[in-house]
């Protein structure tokens, strides 16, 4: 094996989990990764050694993930068109609850995260997992994805202001938090209700 | 915190602030301007979001087999070859012929297109937001993605009463000849106005539409781009003007809204 696939080799499984979380059809995964390995392969010669060898791959990956989701007939869910607003969230009855067992409230959510993160438009789910969970800058996912950094910042933080307003419904709705300030978790309510009571 | 105006810059700020994004001054700035309780707010929507990346983070690994199969793949790609001075221009001169034949086929599509004549391809204008990005670029900007009625009511909660009808409105005398995608919409600032952007793909070059106000200088603009013969083609609705730019040129695309009150002049 050449040194390139080694590099790529160091990666497969960050570069297959992106393609996983972002492929409208489940069943295309293996050939987008195959597909984008092989074009990668192919450009070598126009990687520049020294710069940023995984952008340059997540920039062809994503390139082959969105042709791909425009092949398929699926479409996935989307979340309702209503913008939603992190500085509006805290409004929103429960909204500390949620936060303060988050651990709890996430664990009971279950499949609904995966659900609600593949309801989220593809340049918003790009945004989150190439920022917030393979750690590239505002920087770098802007020129992976080919936008602005403003873009970037902006679907960021779109897509987890829907994120948290989908999971804090399905909590109300399922019961895991409820408004005021009642929780599942016994002693994290008596410590919110504490927290009410002095006014913080 | 005092809150600001405009939630989306605050949403960005705080994003950012999250993120370790901020210079050392900003974040010095907007970390004193926190009140206790919201401090405490922001620590606990800090452990939310690294409770909520590990949920994302799927326990997927690229299996065994698919790795293999794909080294073996690629290592039967054969290598390119060295580009000699010889095979430089041996192959220049195909490259030549292969152009002229294609221009050739071009022309002749182009000449027997009914569509109205004298349309230019405006790939660019003067006018920096009248330009048209490629289309995998047009995809990732998509706030709304190709869904024609959910994209109607994103215009209609814009206060742009337009309906956007779905390709085969077009029924295009060639449709087999085109692949039309409808990528979706987006917003964006410019200067003063707000433009609306419906999005599409057709045969892979991108067919953009900017919806703006009648009376902004956006609109005033895209009236100078017309006299210019920089763009595609445009329609008047009540309220509003929209452009039609891109590497396709078919100003058919404009058929594919229509105005929801009797406003179309």
């Amino acid at each position: 094996m050449d040194d390139f696939l080694e590099q790529i080799e160091k990666h497969k499984d960050a570069f297959y989990r992106y393609i996983y979380c972002m492929a409208w059809d489940s069943g295309v995964v293996e050939d987008i990764f195959s597909s984008a390995v092989l074009v990668a392969y192919q450009n070598r010669d126009r990687f520049t050694p020294g710069t940023n060898f995984r952008a340059w791959m997540y920039r062809i990956i994503t390139n082959k993930t969105f042709v791909a989701n425009r092949q398929t007939a699926r479409t996935p869910d989307r979340l309702e068109d209503h913008e939603y607003h992190i500085s509006e969230m805290a409004e929103q009855p429960a909204y500390d609850a949620f936060l303060e067992n988050g651990e709890d409230v996430l664990n009971a959510c279950g499949d609904e995260v995966t659900i609600a993160f593949r309801c989220l438009s593809t340049v918003e789910k790009s945004c989150l997992l190439l920022r917030a969970i393979q750690g590239f800058s505002y920087k770098e996912t802007a020129e992976i994805l080919e936008i602005p950094i403003g873009t970037v910042m902006t679907h960021l933080s779109r897509g987890r202001a829907k994120l948290r307003q989908r999971l804090l419904k399905y909590a109300i709705d399922q019961k895991i938090v409820s408004p005021p300030l009642k929780t599942l978790k016994l002693d994290a309510q008596d410590e919110i209700r504490k927290q009410s009571d002095t006014g913080t | 915190m005092k809150k600001e105006p405009d939630r989306e810059k605050s949403d960005r700020l705080w994003s950012a602030y999250l993120d370790g994004e901020l210079s050392s001054a900003e974040a010095l700035e907007y970390d004193s301007a926190l009140s206790p309780g919201e401090r405490e707010r922001f620590e606990a929507e800090k452990r939310f979001e690294s409770l909520l990346d590990e949920q994302l983070s799927p326990d997927a690994t690229c299996p065994d087999e698919l790795w293999k199969r794909v080294v073996a793949e690629v290592e039967n790609v054969p290598r390119q070859e060295r580009l000699t001075p010889l095979v430089f221009w041996r192959r220049m001169s195909l490259g030549a012929v292969a152009a002229s034949i294609l221009l050739l086929v071009f022309a002749t599509i182009y000449l027997r297109n009914d569509g109205p004549s004298g349309e230019s391809v405006a790939q660019n204008s003067q006018y920096g937001f009248l330009t048209a990005v490629p289309v995998s670029e047009l995809a990732l900007l998509a706030e709304v993605e190709g869904d024609e009625a959910a994209v109607t009511s994103f215009l209609a909660e814009r206060g742009i009463p337009i309906e956007v009808l779905p390709v085969a409105a077009l029924s295009r005398p060639n449709e087999s000849a085109h692949e039309t995608f409808f990528l979706g919409a987006c917003e964006r600032q410019v200067g003063e106005d707000r433009v609306v952007e419906l999005m599409w793909s057709c045969c892979g070059e991108p067919v953009v539409m900017k919806v703006v106000v009648q009376r902004g200088v956006a609109a005033g603009r895209i009236h100078k781009a017309v006299e210019n013969d920089e763009i595609i083609g445009f329609r008047r609705f009540e309220d509003h003007v929209v452009a039609l730019v891109g590497g396709h040129a078919s100003s058919d695309f404009l058929k594919l809204l229509q105005p929801i009150s009797s406003g179309v002049t």
